[in-house]
């Protein structure tokens, strides 16, 4: 049986390869007994649809958050472009 | 699985997230009327020419949200001021390349992508990864995770709350942005090029110059340690019993 570094190992490369039917039958195995293993293999699955979130962040929310930028800096930028 | 072929390891993850690509629906409703109400020009971005471009425009329709892209990527705010400054000031040296089919802000952001890329894969030959010791923070991070028999030590998961109509929310995308800077940056840099840039696989590893296993190891490291992040954040249960 694999331990819980191994399955939560092969929980993530499930997001990354094709597993093979041996690794697919332990990981099925160990998180048939294991509710912690289980809850990460939800969870990162999950995680994978929070993160794609802030590749879809309107410019309105990307604004929000690039506004505290300096006023100098601001003003650098400008001077950059005119010269 | 060190011994399968370079492409062949990769065909089929990059396959499946491929298909799971743009087309990841099983989002709320409202999230994808968001995601239909920003399509290519924003309405404040006007359809310039060459001709009528003038530096301080460019600054007060773009700075803004280029600032907030790169923030979202790089997690330091002086290196996103940096990479913001060399795109404006690059692409301003070369706008009459600029074809006006396209967005100014779609080109600027394009441009500025690239420069993130550029700026990762730098530090990543500053600091290559060694056979030796690939991620030295990231075998802290499982040295907290697991004891030595590979049981959950402190950390085990908790049930999470269905985030539903958080999901939304300010808080929620300030959580997730907050975690990125969290655990060890070579971490968050190759889970941001995957998961929010998202470059398949083998893009990272030839963009990075790091090998598939490595890059998986450190997909599992960064994804356990923004698990927990994420659950402390309160993601997982509303009082924080742990154990």
């Amino acid at each position: 049986m694999l331990t819980c570094r191994e399955t939560t190992r092969l929980a993530s490369d499930r997001l990354e390869r094709r597993l093979s039917i041996r690794e697919w039958l332990d990981l099925r195995t160990h998180t048939l007994v294991c509710p912690f293993c289980r809850r990460f293999t939800r969870q990162v699955r999950r995680m994978q649809k929070f993160f794609a979130m802030l590749s879809r962040l309107d410019d309105h929310r990307l604004a929000e958050i690039g506004q505290q930028m300096p006023a100098d800096r601001a003003r650098m930028v400008r001077s950059a472009l005119e010269t | 699985m060190r011994s399968v072929p370079w492409d062949d390891e990769f065909s089929a993850g990059s396959r499946k997230s491929g298909k799971a690509g743009p087309a990841r629906t099983d989002f709320s409703v409202s999230e994808s009327e968001e995601s239909t109400s920003e399509p290519a020009a924003p309405a404040e971005a006007p359809a310039s020419t060459a001709e009528n471009l003038s530096p301080e425009r460019w600054v007060e329709d773009h700075l803004d949200v280029l600032m907030g892209y790169a923030l979202v990527r790089v997690h330091n705010r002086e290196v996103a001021e940096d990479l913001v400054q060399e795109t404006l000031a690059g692409a301003w040296f070369a706008r009459n390349q600029f074809k006006t089919r396209s967005s100014e802000r779609t080109w600027l952001i394009g441009i500025l992508k690239r420069k993130i890329v550029d700026h990762f894969r730098r530090q990543w030959r500053e600091r290559p990864a060694t056979e030796l010791s690939p991620d030295p923070e990231g075998d802290e991070l499982i040295a907290a995770m697991f004891d030595e028999k590979g049981m959950w030590k402190d950390h085990r998961p908790q049930a999470w709350e269905d985030p539903g109509r958080a999901m939304q929310s300010r808080e929620f995308v300030d959580a997730l942005w907050r975690c990125l800077g969290d655990i060890p940056p070579r971490l968050a840099q190759v889970f941001m090029l995957r998961e929010i840039e998202r470059m398949s696989g083998k893009e990272v590893c030839q963009e990075l110059n790091v090998r598939p296993t490595n890059l998986w190891q450190m997909m599992h490291r960064a994804r356990l340690g923004l698990r927990l992040c994420l659950e402390k954040a309160g993601f997982g249960p509303p009082s924080g019993s742990s154990g």
